[in-house]
C-alpha cells in the first residue's frame, strides 16, 4: 500500500517559519505623522505602480514542492488506456486573485485530479464501496473549506492530496471490479 | 389433463438443480513453511488459520454463479483466486477457509469480503478489502491492512503496522516495537500498545477521532493530525519529549503547558518540554480538540 505519509516531513525550521506567518505584528511605532509630514512637499507625479510585495519564498517553495508531488502523483496514477468517463468531478473553485499559495496549490491539485478522474470509467452506484467515493468527495470539500479559513496549514493540503489520491485509486478499483 | 410431461419436466429440473447449489471445496497444496500465498475473492468470506504443516488446505464453498476456484503456483508461491464469469455480477458469496503455514507470507484481496485471520507470524501480512470487515490476530513482522468502508479489529504483535480505512473504524491492540501508521477519513482510530513504547506513530483523519494509549521510545516521534476529529494521546508520566500542539479553532490541553492564543484572529498553539525532551510529539487539528494526558 502506498504510504506518502512518511514523505511529508518538512524541515522543522520551515514549519516554524510557516507558523510565524499567522502571528500578527503591529507596527512598532505610529507611522502616520511621518507620512503626513512628507505629503505636501512631494510633487504630484505620474501614478507609479504600487510596489510589489516581496513574494514569500518559503511558503512558495513548500507549495511548489507539494504541487510537484501532487502533479507527479497524478502523472503516476494516469490510466494506461483512457476511455470516455463520467466520473463526478471533485469540486474545484477558481483561485481568486491574491489567493494564498496553499489554496492555489489546492485548486491546481484538484484540477489535476479531476482531469485524471475523467479518464476513468465511472463505477456503478451499486458497486461495494461506492458510497465511500461520495464520502471522500465530502471530506475533500471539508478540507478545502478548512484550508480556505486556515490557508497556512500545510497539513490540510497534505490531507487533501491523500484524499484525492485515495479517491482516484478507489474509483479505478471499483470501475474494474 | 395429461400431467406426465409436467412430471417429467419437474423431475428433469430436480436432476439439474444441484448443479446450481453452492459447491463444496476441499483442496490441498504443498507450501514451504516460509512460502507465500495470495488469496483473492470478490464476495463472501475469507477465513485463515495458521498451522504447523508445510501445506495449505482449502475448504469452504463456492457460491452459485462462480466460474471456478483457481489455484496456481508452486510450493514457494501459491495463488488462490475465486474466478467469476466476465461481466457477471450475480454470483452468490463464496466462503474460503484456509489452513496456512504459520510463518508464510500472506496476502489477501477482497471486495465485499469479510476477512478473519488468526495466528499468522510470518514476515508479512497484507490484507485489503473494500466493504468487508477485517479481523486479524497474530504476530507478523509487518502488517499492511486496509479497507474502505469495513472496520479493522486487530490484535498484533509486530514491528511495523500500516493501516488505512475511509469510513471504517480502526482498533489496534498489541505490542508494536517499531512504526505505526493509521489513516482514516471518517472512521475513528483507537490504538493501544499495552505500554509498549512506539518508535514512530503517525495517525491522520478528517472527521474521525483518534486516540493512542502507549509509550514513546527514546528519540521517538508521534504525529497526530485531524481536521475536525478529536485527538487524545495518553502517554506515561515519565514522558521525555518536546510536545507541540496546534489548532485553528479547536481546544488544546496538555499538563503544564501554556496555550498561546494570538491577540488577533483564531488559532492556538503550545510548546512544552517534558522530561529531557528526548522525543517529539505533534498534535495538529483544524477544529477538533487535541488533548495530551499523562498517566
Amino acid at each position: 500500500m502506498n504510504d506518502p505519509r512518511h514523505d511529508h516531513d518538512l524541515p522543522a525550521a520551515l514549519r516554524m517559519q510557516l507558523r510565524t506567518l499567522r502571528t500578527p505584528e503591529p507596527p512598532a511605532r505610529e507611522l502616520w505623522p511621518d507620512i503626513a509630514a512628507r505629503l505636501p512637499s512631494q510633487p504630484r507625479a505620474a501614478a507609479e505602480p504600487a510596489p510589489r510585495r516581496r513574494p514569500r519564498l518559503l511558503p512558495a517553495l513548500s507549495a511548489a514542492a507539494v504541487l510537484a508531488l501532487a502533479l507527479g502523483l497524478g502523472w503516476q496514477l494516469r490510466p494506461s488506456s483512457p476511455e470516455p468517463a463520467q466520473a463526478p468531478p471533485l469540486a474545484a473553485r477558481p483561485a481568486p486573485a491574491r489567493a494564498a499559495p496553499l489554496v492555489v496549490v489546492a485548486d491546481a491539485m484538484t484540477r489535476e485530479y479531476n482531469g485524471a478522474l475523467r479518464e476513468v470509467p465511472a463505477p456503478r452506484p451499486t458497486a461495494p464501496g461506492y458510497r465511500s467515493l461520495l464520502e471522500l468527495d465530502a471530506s475533500a470539500a471539508a478540507v478545502r473549506d478548512a484550508l480556505a479559513q486556515d490557508p497556512d496549514a500545510v497539513f490540510l493540503l497534505q490531507r487533501l492530496q491523500h484524499i484525492h489520491a485515495r479517491r482516484l485509486a478507489l474509483t479505478r478499483q471499483l470501475a474494474s471490479a | 389433463m395429461n400431467t406426465l410431461p409436467l412430471s417429467l419436466a419437474l423431475l428433469a429440473a430436480l436432476a439439474i438443480a444441484p448443479a446450481f447449489a453452492a459447491t463444496p471445496i476441499d483442496e490441498t497444496r504443498a507450501l514451504d513453511p516460509r512460502g507465500s500465498i495470495d488469496v483473492s475473492n470478490l464476495k463472501g468470506r475469507i477465513q485463515v488459520r495458521a498451522w504447523d504443516k508445510p501445506e495449505v488446505r482449502i475448504t469452504g464453498s463456492l457460491g452459485d454463479g462462480v466460474e471456478r476456484l483457481q489455484i496456481e503456483g508452486d510450493r514457494r508461491n501459491l495463488e488462490v483466486k475465486v474466478r467469476y464469469p466476465r461481466g457477471s455480477n450475480r454470483a452468490e458469496p463464496t466462503t474460503l477457509i484456509l489452513d496456512v503455514p504459520q510463518l508464510a507470507e500472506l496476502e489477501i484481496d477482497g471486495v465485499a469480503v469479510d476477512i478473519d485471520v488468526q495466528g499468522m507470524a510470518g514476515d508479512s501480512l497484507d490484507i485489503e478489502s473494500v466493504s468487508g470487515d477485517i479481523v486479524a490476530v497474530g504476530a507478523p513482522r509487518q502488517a499492511d491492512i486496509g479497507s474502505v468502508s469495513g472496520s479493522l479489529r486487530l490484535n498484533l504483535n509486530s514491528h511495523k503496522v500500516d493501516l488505512e480505512s475511509v469510513s471504517g473504524n480502526i482498533a489496534l491492540r498489541g505490542r508494536i516495537s517499531g512504526e505505526i501508521a493509521a489513516e482514516t477519513v471518517s472512521g475513528d482510530i483507537r490504538i493501544d500498545t499495552r505500554g509498549e513504547p512506539a518508535r514512530r506513530l503517525d495517525t491522520s483523519s478528517v472527521s474521525g477521532n483518534a486516540s493512542y494509549v502507549g509509550g514513546l521510545a527514546a528519540g521517538g516521534r508521534i504525529t497526530v493530525e485531524s481536521v475536525s476529529g478529536d485527538i487524545r494521546l495518553t502517554l506515561p508520566k515519565s514522558l521525555s519529549a518536546q510536545v507541540h500542539g496546534e489548532s485553528f479553532s479547536g481546544g488544546l490541553s496538555a499538563p503544564g503547558a501554556h496555550i498561546d492564543k494570538p491577540r488577533y484572529g483564531p488559532g492556538a498553539s503550545f510548546e512544552h518540554t517534558y522530561g529531557s525532551g528526548d522525543g517529539e510529539v505533534r498534535m495538529e487539528t483544524f477544529s477538533g480538540r487535541a488533548e495530551l494526558v499523562l498517566e
